[in-house]
Parts: C-alpha cells; sequence; structure tokens
C-alpha cells in the first residue's frame, strides 16, 4: 500500500511540475487574452500618496488645459513660425500640439478620398478644445451566420469624400446600422495612464451580474502588444497613439506609421499604405493613389499623430461644476445608493510615475502619475439592452456591449447614449436595461425629489 | 480506516500537500470578462424566449399598476388590449398595452421625470424642443419590456416605452419573419425583434423597436437609408452617378 501511494505522489507531484512549467507565468509564453501588468519599475518607491489630478472649469473663456505633461510652450503665431510637432511621446509642446490639433487638413494633406471631417478640433470642440462634438460616425454591416461582417469598404460609413465618385454608398443589404456620437477627450492622458491590473481589480469587484467586459486590444506603436482598451465606444483602443492613428486615417483619411489599419503592426512594411475603401454605388472602390489620392503614403510622417495624442494626454481632466448645486450634492450619495456607481466608477487611480504600459511605448510621466481621476466609468463594455450590433476590436460577443460612457463633463452636451438618441437624462436612464435594469429600477423607486437631486447630480459632473 | 493507519504520517502530509498545490497549480487565476481583439465568436446564440402563457388580465394589469402606480387603467374600449412578443429583441418577452389615463391622474401621467419614456413614433427627439404632454383620455401604447425569462411578468421587468398616436385598428404582434414574408421586394429597417402590426390613420404598418425607441415602418413608402445620387440641372451624370440605385435627375 505504501508502495501504492509512492507512485500516486510521483504523479501528483509529476502533474504540478507540469503545470507550472506550463503556466504563462512562468514561460513568459502569453496566450492571446493576455496582458501585462504594468507595474512600477523595480526599486521604485512611492514618493508621495496619489494626488487628485487637475482639472478644468469647462468653460472655454477661462479655462487652462494644461496639466503639465511635457513643456507648455507659447500659443502659436503662425506668421511667426510654425507649430512644431513631437518628435517623440512628451518631446514637444503643449501650444504647439494643441495648434496641429486645431488645425484643418486639405487635399494636398491627404485628407480623404473618404473622410468625416477636416480636423480634430471640428467634432472635438465644446466647450474646450478636445471636448465634445454633436456630430456622428455611421458605421454599417450585415449578419452573416450570426456573426457581423464590415460592409464591404469597411465597417465606417464616411460622411465625406473629396471627390464625389467615392462617397460612400451603403446598399440596403447593410442593414446593421449605427450612429455614434463623437466622445470628448479631456484627460483622456490619465485614462491612458491606468494600469492593466487597476482596470481589471475594478471590474472584478463589480457584482457578477453587472461586470463588465475588459477588451485586450492591440498597440499599434508597441507591434500590437496587447493591452486594456478604454478609448472610443468599443473601448477599441488601449493608448492615446492608437487611438490617434486610428482617427487621423478613419475620420479624416490620411495614412501614418501610427494608423494601425486591420490591427497592422507600425513598423511592416506596408503601414501607412492603405486608404480605406469606399462603398460605392458600383462596388468597393480602391481609392489608394491617383486618380483619388493624389498624395504619397504615408501622408503623415507621425509627427501629427504624435501631436494629437501628446495634446490628450496634456488636458487637464474635466471638472465639476463650480459651485456644486445644492440639488447635486444632495443628490450625490443617491449615485452610489442606486447602483449606478458600479459600473460609472467613480474613482481611478494612474500608475506611478515611472510605471512602462503600452506594451512598453510609454513610461507614466510625473504629470500624469499617481493621479486620482473621477472618470464615472469603468472603461469596460457593458450589455444595457442599448449594444449598436457592431464588432470592432473585439469578438463577436461583444457586438452588444457598449463601453460605460464616462460622464465627467457631461453636463456639457444635450445628446446622450452612444447614438446620441435621448435627449436628457432622465430619458437616459430610462433606457438603460439589460446589466443596468437594477439600477434603473432603484432611480425609479426613488422620490420625484430625490430623483430630481440625482439628475442634478449627473448634471454637475 | 485501518488501512490509512499503515501510512506513513509524513507521506500522507506530502500527499495532501501535493494534491492541494496540484489543483491551486493547474487552476487558472485568469482575469474573468476579457475579450480579446480579433477573437472568434465565444457566445452561442441566446436561447429563444421562454414559453409563456398566454398574458391574463390580472396579470397585465400588475404590469401596468407596478409602471403607472393608479395613473393609468388598461383601456376596456380597445380590443384586443394587449398582447405579447419579443419587441426589443433581447430573448424576454414584453407585453403591449393599450391604456388612458386616470381621470384626475394627469398630474402624474405627466410628472417631471416619469419611469418610462413618452414617445411619438413620428416624431424625432431634439434637444430643446419643449416636452410632449399626454392630454385627458388619451389612448397610448404601452411596452414594458420584459426582463430574463420570466419577461413582463418579472417584478423588475419595468422598462416602458409610452407611445402617443400609436394606437390604430387590428393591432397584434407580428414576428419579423412574418413580415418580412409578407413584403418579399420591399426594403426593411433593421428588424431586431417583434413588431406591432396595425392600420394606423388609414395605412398599414408596423411599430419596430430600432434599438432607442419605437419607430413606425410602411413597406410600401420605406426607403431605406441609402441617400439619393442627385444630378442637378445642367451636369451630366457619370457611370457612377448612372449605376446608382437612387439615381435622379433634379428637375429644372
Amino acid at each position: 500500500m505504501s508502495k501504492l501511494f509512492k507512485v500516486l505522489a510521483l504523479t501528483l507531484f509529476a502533474a504540478l511540475a507540469l503545470s507550472l512549467w506550463l503556466s504563462p507565468a512562468t514561460t513568459g509564453q502569453k496566450n492571446k487574452n493576455q496582458v501585462d501588468p504594468e507595474a512600477p519599475p523595480d526599486g521604485a518607491v512611492a514618493l508621495a500618496a496619489p494626488t487628485e489630478a487637475l482639472t478644468t472649469d469647462m468653460d472655454a473663456k477661462t479655462d487652462d488645459l494644461f496639466n503639465n505633461f511635457g513643456a507648455r510652450g507659447t500659443p502659436v503665431n503662425e506668421c511667426v513660425a510654425d507649430a512644431v510637432p513631437p518628435t517623440a511621446r512628451g518631446n514637444g509642446r503643449f501650444e504647439d500640439n494643441k495648434f496641429i490639433f486645431e488645425e484643418e487638413e486639405t487635399v494636398d494633406d491627404g485628407l480623404g478620398p473618404t473622410y468625416n471631417d477636416v480636423g480634430c478640433v471640428t467634432c472635438h470642440q465644446a466647450v474646450d478644445t478636445g471636448a465634445f462634438g454633436q456630430q456622428m460616425e455611421f458605421r454599417a454591416g450585415h449578419l452573416s451566420g450570426g456573426n457581423f461582417v464590415d460592409a464591404p469598404g469597411g465597417q465606417l460609413i464616411h460622411a465625406r469624400g473629396t471627390d464625389s465618385d467615392v462617397v460612400e454608398h451603403i446598399t440596403t443589404g447593410e442593414n446593421v446600422r449605427a450612429f455614434r456620437v463623437v466622445t470628448q477627450a479631456l484627460g483622456d492622458g490619465f485614462v491612458e495612464c491606468i494600469a492593466n491590473q487597476d482596470l481589471q481589480a475594478n471590474v472584478n469587484a463589480e457584482p457578477a451580474a453587472q461586470r463588465g467586459t475588459l477588451t485586450a486590444v492591440p498597440v499599434t506603436e508597441a507591434n500590437n502588444t496587447l493591452r486594456f482598451g478604454r478609448f472610443g465606444w468599443k473601448a477599441q483602443h488601449g493608448s492615446l497613439l492608437s487611438f490617434a492613428g486610428d482617427a487621423y486615417l478613419n475620420e479624416m483619411g490620411i495614412t501614418s506609421k501610427f494608423d494601425g489599419f486591420g490591427g497592422r503592426s507600425s513598423s511592416a512594411a506596408d503601414a501607412g499604405t492603405h486608404e480605406n475603401p469606399a462603398t460605392t454605388a458600383e462596388g468597393v472602390v480602391d481609392v489608394t493613389g491617383p486618380p483619388f489620392d493624389p498624395v504619397v503614403d504615408p501622408e503623415d510622417d507621425g509627427g501629427d499623430v504624435l501631436a494629437f495624442a501628446d495634446f490628450m494626454a496634456a488636458t487637464r481632466a474635466p471638472g465639476r461644476q463650480n459651485p456644486i448645486p445644492a440639488a447635486a450634492v444632495r443628490g450625490d450619495p443617491l449615485f452610489n445608493q442606486v447602483g449606478c456607481a458600479v459600473c460609472h466608477t467613480r474613482t481611478l487611480t494612474t500608475a506611478p510615475a515611472g510605471t512602462v504600459i503600452n506594451g512598453g511605448a510609454f513610461t507614466v510621466p510625473a504629470a500624469l502619475g499617481d493621479k486620482i481621476i473621477h472618470p464615472f466609468s469603468d472603461f469596460a463594455l457593458h450589455d444595457i439592452g442599448t449594444g449598436d450590433g457592431i464588432v470592432q476590436n473585439a469578438g463577436q460577443s461583444t457586438a452588444n456591449q457598449m463601453r460605460t460612457a464616462p460622464l465627467w463633463g457631461i453636463r456639457a452636451r444635450n445628446r446622450f447614449m452612444h447614438d446620441g438618441l435621448s435627449v436628457n437624462v432622465s430619458e437616459t436612464i430610462q433606457r438603460h436595461a439589460g446589466q443596468a435594469t437594477g439600477a434603473r429600477n432603484a432611480f425609479n423607486a426613488l422620490t420625484a425629489g430625490q430623483r430630481a437631486d440625482l439628475l442634478a447630480f449627473v448634471l454637475s459632473l | 480506516m485501518h488501512h490509512l493507519n499503515i501510512i506513513p504520517k509524513r507521506f500522507r502530509a506530502l500527499m495532501l500537500l501535493l494534491l492541494s498545490m496540484a489543483i491551486s497549480g493547474c487552476s487558472r487565476n485568469e482575469p474573468a470578462n476579457i475579450q480579446a481583439a480579433n477573437s472568434q465568436p465565444t457566445e452561442q446564440a441566446a436561447p429563444n424566449a421562454a414559453p409563456q402563457s398566454p398574458p391574463a388580465v390580472t396579470d397585465v394589469n400588475e404590469a401596468v399598476t407596478r409602471i403607472f402606480k393608479q395613473a393609468a387603467r388598461v383601456d376596456s374600449a380597445s380590443s384586443p388590449n394587449f398582447f405579447a412578443g419579443d419587441f426589443n429583441g433581447d430573448k424576454s418577452t414584453d407585453i403591449a398595452v393599450i391604456l388612458k389615463p386616470v381621470a384626475g391622474k394627469l398630474g402624474e401621467m405627466n410628472q417631471q421625470f416619469p419611469p418610462w419614456i413618452l414617445r411619438d413614433p413620428f416624431v424625432l427627439p431634439k434637444p430643446g424642443t419643449p416636452p410632449m404632454r399626454i392630454a385627458e383620455n388619451e389612448v397610448l401604447l404601452a411596452v414594458i419590456h420584459g426582463y430574463g425569462p420570466k419577461g413582463w411578468r418579472d417584478p423588475e421587468a419595468t422598462q416602458t416605452y409610452l407611445l402617443k398616436n400609436s394606437v390604430g385598428q387590428d393591432l397584434k404582434a407580428q414576428t419579423k419573419t412574418d413580415v418580412a414574408n409578407a413584403n418579399k421586394g420591399n426594403s426593411s429597417p433593421r428588424l431586431t425583434g417583434d413588431l406591432i402590426g396595425e392600420t394606423l390613420q388609414g395605412k398599414s404598418g408596423y411599430l419596430y423597436f430600432d434599438g432607442a425607441q419605437y419607430s413606425w415602418y410602411d413597406p410600401k413608402t420605406f426607403k431605406g437609408e441609402v441617400d439619393a445620387r442627385v444630378v442637378h440641372p445642367g451636369m451630366k451624370p457619370n457611370k457612377f452617378d448612372l449605376l446608382h440605385p437612387k439615381f435622379v435627375r433634379a428637375e429644372k
């Protein structure tokens, strides 16, 4: 009998050794869903407790948007000198980056052939450069075997073109259609600096029925290393450079080494050489090169994209209404009480300065590290009954999930939800279903006065 | 037990240790709910709504009271005055009920922050427009969305769209397949759930949930969402214009 147990013990030992040997943590191999933890460098010692991030007052007349990431510089006067873009993350000047963010692109710059607008600021404008706009992005596709399939020329159907021959038109067969309002980008530098494991821990703390789904998305500038997505309505981007490169291509039609087209690495030989094909009446038209696109690819050397990313990274977080109305103060605890705060996470803290993030491509600077922010979002996807059926940088199971809308700065807009089809906060809450059913019902169970207070709180954010 | 006694104690302890280590070592400590880039579908198609007994008056009244308290009642003058279907396509059965405000309770129906969404399918909501009002004796259509397997009977089922100008004749629930078969050759909007077929102001059509609200679909007039390609007077159409499905020449 003793011999039998020895054999059993040896078998167990072998199983244990094998399981440890196969563990990704020990082999360094990652499965496709794995993202790296983003910890401070070895030996780093926290110098001080985290502090509140700098905020804007959401007033274009008085706002100072700069959060001290990089150098501020001076407002650009083109008659004196052109704006100079960065050559690497953080080595440019805020005012130059802001100027480039506010520039309008032309055909000579590579605009189009299909595009949505002519510059970042044309959509991200109110109340400050980088904030909201009322514009809608149009996406379309169809279902095949229950799976979402992009429209033939890509799911993003551009509103405009530089040539009427390539203005996009979808067929009636592309009957999964979605309009999405512009998101705001102020404070996104802080969001970029939230470590993967902190987003994960926050989501893990959510009750199972409300728990969000984090997307593992490629970071273009880090050879598509996976990171938790946090930007865009589908949390389809994890770094500001990936986000800006994607937007430059998809919203303005300008190629760059950061455009990440198709998730391709920026170091790939064909990086920056693909325009978006156009869905037209006669089928898909390849609009790369003449006659539709006279500018040689890549149309931007990456400088503009760096400027966009660094401008967003250097903006302050949207601040609260000041002074906060009494009703909003009364409504503050109700936000937690009814369960809004489960997904609309009030507070997150950025990784300490020196932490390497974005797959090794960016190091958290002092201006953005160890900062307490109040985005009112968990940056995860949820099914609250409003999903638009579109699949982007994650799997088919995310078709009807949307990222929790960050509520900071929400008082500066009046069209809500991803489709902008709710025009007041009360109705917006009533549209919450699925994972948010309990919170909606708890809101409805409040007295009329409490409901008014809670709405006042939301509109003080 | 006698047999165990012959095993040396230290060996039993080692075995227990190894067993627990092996179990913990084999268990994955991966975070839950992560969706990888470009991953394949992982979700099975949601099961169809569980078969449920036909709606009974008492259940419907209970659901109406759950939402509207005592401020609205099922309209006894309409027949039928309720019917079930999965109108928002979430695999949970919903109930459509024809209602009227209760006399003297109009204030509650027009409260500032009602626990329902008041809409007119023929009017797009716009910021800054005055809120719609419900009139005395107005006939309304309430669609109470279901929640989970119990559907509209679940106490949590309170999401409600209250529709003005939406009650005509011959209201009934129809599946999207039935609607598609009945309207072959006509384009349609994206249909996610069942539709409410009826004759409204002399026209046959359907109310359908478009993801944000209930809209009207008239198969005879629905043109889809493809913009017409217009060539203005004096301009020569090119080959793309001529191929466009909605190519029109603008009149002088």
